[in-house]
């Protein structure tokens, strides 16, 4: 008892706290858009959007719910760490982008099995990563500056590539999309350990493997000297270095770290064959590694969080899927995920307010007593 | 011959004004000491609401003047509006600007998607208008045009209003210390957050403005669902480029225009000029045009960030408690 007491005065359950306040009000936001657009279907259509599709669908589609958080997590991974060494990694997109390459040229242009294809991806990402890690440490360059070039390099250079000299991947008849990789290599696919005739067709082990991550980053930031010396040049990288620790190496070891959460999460999207790459479509970049700063931020930089946090977002938006498209389109989870990750920059706030109003109630409370 | 060089030049202007109105727009709120990451998003606001404004008017049969008037301010105004949005949270609650810059972003495209989905009953996510208000041909002789508008000219204005602001008045000086060294400015009695908050306007009200510049002049339509297509990023690059300076900004958004053009016209511009089909069978697409200006300012970063005029105070929240 006096142990959950004391976790409820501490400042992680604040900050736990303070997430779901960014959470409700993003919600509430979303309801009163909706409310204002047809308040007749609001409130049916609100239940449908929570339920996440469950209604419509049953476990096959909680399974399609797991196999986008799976990527959605390793994004989220990927912001997160790197932001524990005070890093901002807005080339995530990139690096994702780069990873989605990888893993579709192992499974789509050498034809080999989803392992390799895995491995290539995180390998894309990783060095996708390490070239603002390297730049930052030896030219000076700030990583958000060069990550935002580097992600609109990596999708001209990905749909330029499966134009000219991979055009073998792409699938000329559905519109200039590489190949679907359940039908052009089936051993591409991620592995389903034969529940998919239970689970419905979009499981695969991809949640299994983006846990274990999950907790090996968990592991590898509170548990080693590594995951100390990266925070600690996180809170002052001239301490550090003062301290004796190569902090100039760990921004770049950080940098390849996160790129290669990055590439593993394309990986997991796109060898569980949830979608194939539009290649003559330049003009977006996926929307899974932006929703990963969502993810960061709304799990308050815990790895065990983004579990959470990635479950929540894929839930979402998989709601948001199964409304009334005439009357409200699937955009409105992205509304309410922008909603709540534009909150979420002012957590520092709502836990001063939250602060504020507890320690209100304990001074009406004391006045009482003194009566 | 002469006319592939016309076309050239008619999309090199208007790419190269537009991407100039919108580094403007990082560039002072950037000299102010706040980052905008969420020009992009600004971007797609401004446009949506002055398009949509545009083909409201279309269809009332007002004069050109005020359907050019209209449309200009409700791009400046919306654009501005939105960019309160980062103001608010990253100069008075000190929000990370990174973080709720993107958080714009992604805000702006689900806006415009539903909106416009909405607007046309769940069917299509595009505007249609009428753009000829906005138009000025120039006809040398029979088939040789060269199509300017009107963006041009505001677009030279707001370039010569922009050096003369930033370096030849108080409010310039004031800005731009601001950015540099906050500190010193608030000692000697200047207002941080309030030019903060005038270097972020001027941003949202430049960068609705660029929008327009960019999306009216070159299609009859809006689609939604492509935004800016990465325009507004590539116009923090043309900054960068231009070391926060206008004029140099100026020559460097028409040296990227130049390349974004080709991007578009390549095809048949290389064909007349040199007789050459480029396909992509010959490994050329569109896509090696497009990425040429982000690779050559990540190199130009790489090798220049050490002696870089990028304003000192950016990025950091003005906190009074650490002067």
């Amino acid at each position: 008892m006096n142990k959950i007491k004391e976790f409820i005065k501490s400042k992680k359950f604040l900050s736990i706290i303070s997430s779901f306040v960014c959470i409700f009000i993003g919600l509430l936001i979303g309801f009163i858009v909706l409310f204002c657009m047809s308040p007749s279907d609001s409130f049916y259509e609100f239940s449908i959007m929570i339920t996440g599709g469950l209604t419509y669908g049953g476990i096959s589609s909680f399974s399609k719910i797991l196999a986008n958080a799976a990527p959605l997590m390793m994004t989220g991974l990927c912001v997160l760490f790197a932001y524990k060494t005070g890093l901002f990694n807005i080339g995530v997109a990139g690096q994702y982008v780069m990873g989605s390459f990888g893993a579709l040229i192992g499974v789509l242009a050498f034809k080999g099995n989803w392992l390799l294809g895995l491995l290539l991806g995180v390998l894309f990402g990783a060095l996708w990563g390490a070239i603002p890690g390297l730049l930052k440490t030896f030219c000076g360059v700030s990583e958000v500056i060069s990550g935002i070039m580097l992600n609109w390099i990596s999708l001209f250079f990905t749909n330029y590539s499966f134009q000219t000299y991979l055009s073998s991947c792409v699938d000329p008849k559905v519109g200039y999309k590489t190949y679907s990789v359940t039908y052009f290599n089936a051993n591409g696919k991620l592995p389903d350990l034969g529940l998919s005739k239970y689970l419905g067709p979009y499981f695969s082990i991809s949640i299994f493997i983006a846990i274990l991550v999950a907790i090996l980053i968990f592991v590898i930031l509170n548990k080693t000297t590594l995951g100390y010396q990266l925070k600690a040049s996180g809170l002052n990288k001239d301490a550090t270095r003062y301290a004796g620790m190569a902090d100039k190496r760990n921004v770049i070891i950080t940098m390849v770290i996160s790129g290669a959460l990055a590439g593993l999460g394309a990986s997991l999207y796109y060898l569980a064959d949830l979608e194939s790459i539009s290649v003559q479509l330049s003009s977006n970049l996926p929307s899974v590694p932006w929703n990963g700063i969502v993810i960061a931020f709304l799990s308050q930089l815990n790895p065990l969080g983004a579990i959470f946090a990635s479950i929540f977002i894929a839930w979402i938006s998989q709601g948001a899927k199964v409304m009334t498209q005439t009357i409200f389109p699937a955009e409105f989870g992205d509304l309410i995920i922008g909603i709540i990750v534009y909150l979420s920059g002012l957590t520092a706030l709502i836990q001063q307010i939250i602060l504020k109003f507890k320690h209100k109630k304990k001074k009406s409370l004391e006045v009482k007593e003194d009566k | 011959m002469v006319g592939q060089f016309l076309v050239l030049l008619t999309y090199m202007l208007i790419f190269g004004i537009a991407l100039m109105l919108v580094a403007f727009g990082g560039m002072f709120s950037e000299r102010s000491g706040v980052i905008n990451i969420g020009l992009e998003g600004i971007m797609v606001v401004g446009g949506f609401t002055a398009l949509l404004v545009l083909s409201g008017l279309n269809s009332l049969g007002v004069p050109n003047f005020v359907v050019i008037i209209v449309t200009l301010i409700s791009a400046i105004i919306s654009g501005m509006l939105y960019s309160l949005l980062l103001a608010v949270v990253c100069i008075n609650f000190k929000a990370d600007q990174t973080l709720v810059g993107t958080a714009l972003n992604l805000l702006s495209t689900s806006l415009a998607l539903i909106l416009t989905k909405r607007l046309s009953g769940g069917v299509s996510t595009s505007i249609k208008y009428n753009k000829d208000a906005f138009i000025i041909p120039l006809t040398f002789k029979e088939g040789l045009t060269l199509n300017l508008n009107i963006f041009l000219f505001i677009g030279i204005f707001i370039l010569l209003i922009s050096i003369f602001v930033l370096y030849k008045t108080k409010f310039g000086l004031r800005l731009r210390s601001c950015g540099e060294n906050p500190s010193a400015a608030d000692s000697v009695g200047i207002n941080v957050k309030k030019y903060r908050y005038f270097g972020v306007l001027i941003s949202g009200a430049l960068g609705g403005l660029g929008a327009i510049a960019y999306i009216l002049p070159t299609q009859s339509f809006w689609n939604s669902a492509s935004g800016v297509a990465g325009f507004g990023f590539l116009a923090l690059a043309v900054m960068i480029f231009g070391q926060w300076k206008p004029l140099r900004i100026f020559i460097v958004a028409l040296v990227f225009s130049f390349f974004m053009s080709l991007s578009y016209i390549y095809y048949d511009f290389f064909n007349a000029l040199l007789g050459i089909k480029l396909t992509a069978d010959k490994g050329v697409t569109k896509e090696l045009f497009s990425m040429l200006p982000y690779i050559a300012s990540l190199i130009l970063l790489a090798f220049s960030s050490k002696k870089s005029k990028a304003p000192k105070a950016e990025g950091i929240p003005y906190d009074k408690g650490a002067r």
